[in-house]
């Protein structure tokens, strides 16, 4: 593993207003990072200093090397980019577009229809390639946008918020992509409110709160942080249930539910069992964990506590 | 690293083939067109491209009329009609002529000549009608011009041959010379001759016709006559017959035509650089008005809304920084949606160009030379470009698509359309009125300040060609590049300095 893209002490400053303070991680190659962070928090600013778009106000981004701000031209090459919005001129038609992108990157008109043609194949979109991206759904932009990116085959990958608003179909297109990404030693930094996602997808996590990295964590670690539990309901809970219960760890109580997280892995049956035996007459009985969602809480709040 | 011209001829073809800039070229160029054709029909009906030169021989009571009706290009006029008027108006005679004529009538007892009205294509000159000996000299001769009616662009006289004082009898010869083309050296040569000595006014005569390089300005505008003989070189012309009319040749180079009758020692001195080719003048003069401030007044429209889809809208939207992760910094961006404006100001101005030359050549039958087109080219795309980079400017400092299209408007509002006031109410507030050569200064100077109305200063040496306008001594060449410059470059920059602040 070698280090493909760097965010070297990044701060950022909107008038009087610091949206990003210090930050700093590295992404590497093969790697998947997911970028979290509540509205506000400074991922899309990062994400455009990234790529170029925004000059940071002090720091730099080392791309393969090149700096963004110094080397821009060289380092926008090892670039591929999916924003957010769907920033494009959208009275243009979809493959006359990527055209004109393409010649940014030097491809002759020839040469850039040919690898258009093929990249909207990729990504779904041959069918519409001489329609107007103003008539495009925002899973097609989406589409068109990674197209686009894909232009000159970099390494690194930024997307942000990729899968906002976009149907299971898409979501399911775009987390399978990210895997080939991986498997072919690329980068991918991607931003998403949608942690369920991230967490199936990404092998890091970067944390950033208030325009601060917070926390960067693999995914192990953060497997490791969640606390495993059962969640149990009968139909004839007592106070004698509790008691049973707690021989095998912390026992919350939620409605009708008692939530059970275990010091170790407990033997399931053994628990089932014991309830059954009981005279208890179990209606659900299914492990539960706690998700990246609630570490990413705990981290804010202990962000808070610290402070 | 490997670059491509191809975002900037996309970006020049996007700009170009929108159907707003397609539409208003075409419309401007057919209005610009249509209204200089207007305001020629006009003019040319004041003073009108009906011509004519022509001798009279009254015998007693007979008229011998010797004339040629012809065009401003020097072409016979086929349809012209011709009335001879007496000094209280009464009509003596009203004949239909083609080209060449001669007429024969009896003049009424108690009548005489005084003036001559030629009618063609419903324009009409009356000219009067001058005695070339006193009255009572039998035959005695008179004759009509028109160039003395509208002399600037031909220049005649009357020429004597073999007179014979006492009886006042010999060869008298009026011509006329019509500046064709300058350029090239092209004229067109009107002669009607009579000999009074022979009872058939048969002339017999060489006429020299030559062109000279004279330093010294002679005093008169247009001809003179010189009792020295000029050292040119002179093509002789055989006159014997009533009317004669032959195209001339000329060293362009030249500044004086000279013509003389071969053994006479009158020569007449025309000064060329006070005449011009009358068609292309009317033609040239009409079109670099009316059509040429048509388009220059609104073309630049076209440019704001490029401005407008160019920068300030994808800027507002965001879609420039989509083009921005591309490998460019915002100074390749920022080039090339500059230079595709840019192309789109010379494509148009070409364009513009070549369809007033194609529809002067179509109405009028004349090009404009190779200088005229080049000013008025230079005049459209400086302008243009100017006004472009202004609004460019304005674009990339002003956040809100819709805020660049406040200002923008109202910046164009008061440089295309209130302007003039603006001058009227400056030179008035001066006590300096209008129509004076100092307040045709101020007004350039006045211009100097307006993105627009730069392309005057280039159209003033178009003006200047067509003696439309005194020299101004302070506009000179290096100056009208300056500020064109000036006007191009500085907007840039500053909008460039402006679009790269995040």
């Amino acid at each position: 593993m070698y280090v493909l893209f760097s965010v070297e002490d990044v701060t950022r400053y909107f008038g009087r207003f610091k949206a990003l303070d210090n930050i700093s991680f590295n992404v590497d190659n093969g790697e998947i990072v997911g970028y979290v962070g509540l509205n506000g928090a400074g991922k899309t600013t990062t994400i455009r200093i990234c790529v170029g778009v925004l000059r940071p106000s002090s720091g730099d981004v080392v791309v393969d090397g090149y700096s963004i701000t110094r080397q821009k031209r060289e380092a926008s090459f090892q670039i591929g980019w999916v924003p957010e919005l769907p920033i494009f001129e959208l009275n243009e038609k979809a493959l006359d577009y990527f055209v004109y992108l393409a010649g940014y990157y030097g491809l002759s008109k020839d040469e850039a229809r040919r690898l258009g043609k093929e990249l909207f194949e990729q990504v779904g979109l041959s069918k519409f390639m001489n329609r107007r991206l103003k008539h495009f759904s925002l899973g097609m932009k989406k589409r068109f946008a990674l197209a686009v990116s894909m232009i000159n085959d970099p390494r690194n990958f930024f997307f942000d918020e990729v899968l906002n608003g976009l149907d299971p179909k898409g979501i399911a297109f775009f987390r399978d992509l990210v895997k080939i990404f991986k498997r072919e030693g690329r980068a991918v930094l991607f931003s998403s409110h949608i942690l369920s996602e991230v967490e199936n997808i990404a092998d890091k996590v970067v944390f950033i709160h208030k325009g601060r990295i917070i926390a960067v964590k693999s995914i192990d670690e953060i497997r490791s942080m969640a606390r495993p539990a059962l969640v149990i309901r009968v139909s004839n809970p007592d106070d004698k249930l509790a008691k049973i219960l707690e021989k095998y760890g912390d026992v919350r109580v939620k409605g009708d539910k008692y939530i059970l997280f275990y010091k170790e892995q407990p033997d399931k049956n053994q628990i089932l069992r014991e309830l059954i035996d009981n005279g208890y007459e179990v209606e659900e009985f299914r492990t539960a964990r706690t998700s990246l969602e609630k570490v990413f809480f705990r981290l804010i709040g202990m962000e808070a506590g610290e402070k | 690293m490997k670059r491509s011209l191809v975002p900037v001829i996309y970006d020049f073809k996007r700009s170009f083939l929108r159907i707003s800039t397609l539409v208003l070229l075409v419309v401007f160029i057919v209005a610009g067109v249509a209204l200089s054709y207007l305001s020629y029909t006009m003019i040319s009906s004041l003073a009108g491209p009906v011509r004519t030169i022509g001798l009279l021989v009254i015998d007693n009571s007979h008229v011998t009329v010797y004339g040629i009706a012809y065009d401003f290009a020097g072409k016979p006029l086929h349809d012209a009609t011709l009335i001879f008027l007496s000094s209280s108006g009464q009509k003596i005679l009203e004949t239909k002529v083609s080209g060449t004529y001669k007429l024969e009538f009896n003049l009424p007892t108690n009548t005489s000549i005084n003036r001559v009205k030629i009618i063609s294509n419903g324009r009409s000159l009356v000219l009067p009608v001058f005695g070339l000996q006193p009255p009572d000299v039998k035959p005695c001769v008179y004759y009509y011009a028109t160039y003395d009616a509208f002399p600037m662009s031909e220049a005649g006289g009357v020429l004597g041959f073999s007179f014979n004082e006492t009886s006042r009898t010999g060869t008298l010869l009026a011509f006329s010379l019509l500046i064709i083309d300058k350029s090239s050296g092209e004229a067109s040569l009107q002669v009607v001759a009579v000999n009074t000595s022979r009872s058939d006014l048969k002339p017999h005569l060489t006429l020299l016709v030559g062109s000279a390089k004279i330093s010294h300005e002679p005093p008169a505008p247009y001809i003179y006559l010189s009792k020295h003989p000029i050292n040119a070189e002179y093509h002789a012309l055989t006159i014997d017959k009533n009317i004669v009319t032959t195209t001339v040749k000329y060293n362009p180079e030249d500044n004086y035509i000279i013509v003389l009758i071969k053994g006479s020692d009158k020569a007449a001195v025309i000064n060329v650089n006070r005449l011009q080719p009358a068609k292309s003048f009317m033609v040239g003069s009409m079109l670099s008005s009316s059509g040429l401030t048509l388009f220059l007044n609104f073309f630049p429209i076209v440019f704001l809304y490029l401005a407008y889809v160019m920068l300030a809208k994808p800027k507002a939207t965001g879609a420039l920084e989509f083009i921005l992760a591309r490998p460019v910094t915002k100074w390749d961006l920022y080039m090339t949606r500059f230079l595709s404006g840019v192309l789109v100001a010379l494509v148009s101005s070409a364009i513009f160009v070549v369809a007033l030359d194609i529809a002067s050549l179509v109405l009028w039958g004349i090009t404009f030379s190779p200088y005229v087109s080049t000013v008025m080219f230079l005049a459209l795309f400086v302008g243009l470009t100017a006004w472009y980079s202004f609004c460019y400017m304005i674009a990339s400092g002003i956040k809100g698509s819709s805020g660049y299209l406040a200002v923008s408007i109202v910046l164009y509002l008061l440089f295309a359309m209130f302007w003039g006031l603006i001058v009227f109410l400056i030179m008035m507030s001066t006590g300096m009125g209008i129509s004076t050569s100092g307040a045709e200064s101020l007004s350039y100077k006045i211009n100097l300040f307006n993105p627009i109305k730069i392309s005057d200063l280039i159209l003033y040496y178009m003006r200047l060609h067509y003696g439309l306008i005194s020299p101004i001594s302070w506009i000179n060449p290096a100056i009208v590049a300056s500020v064109s410059i000036v006007w191009i470059i500085a907007p840039f920059i500053i909008g460039y300095l402006l679009f790269k602040r995040d």
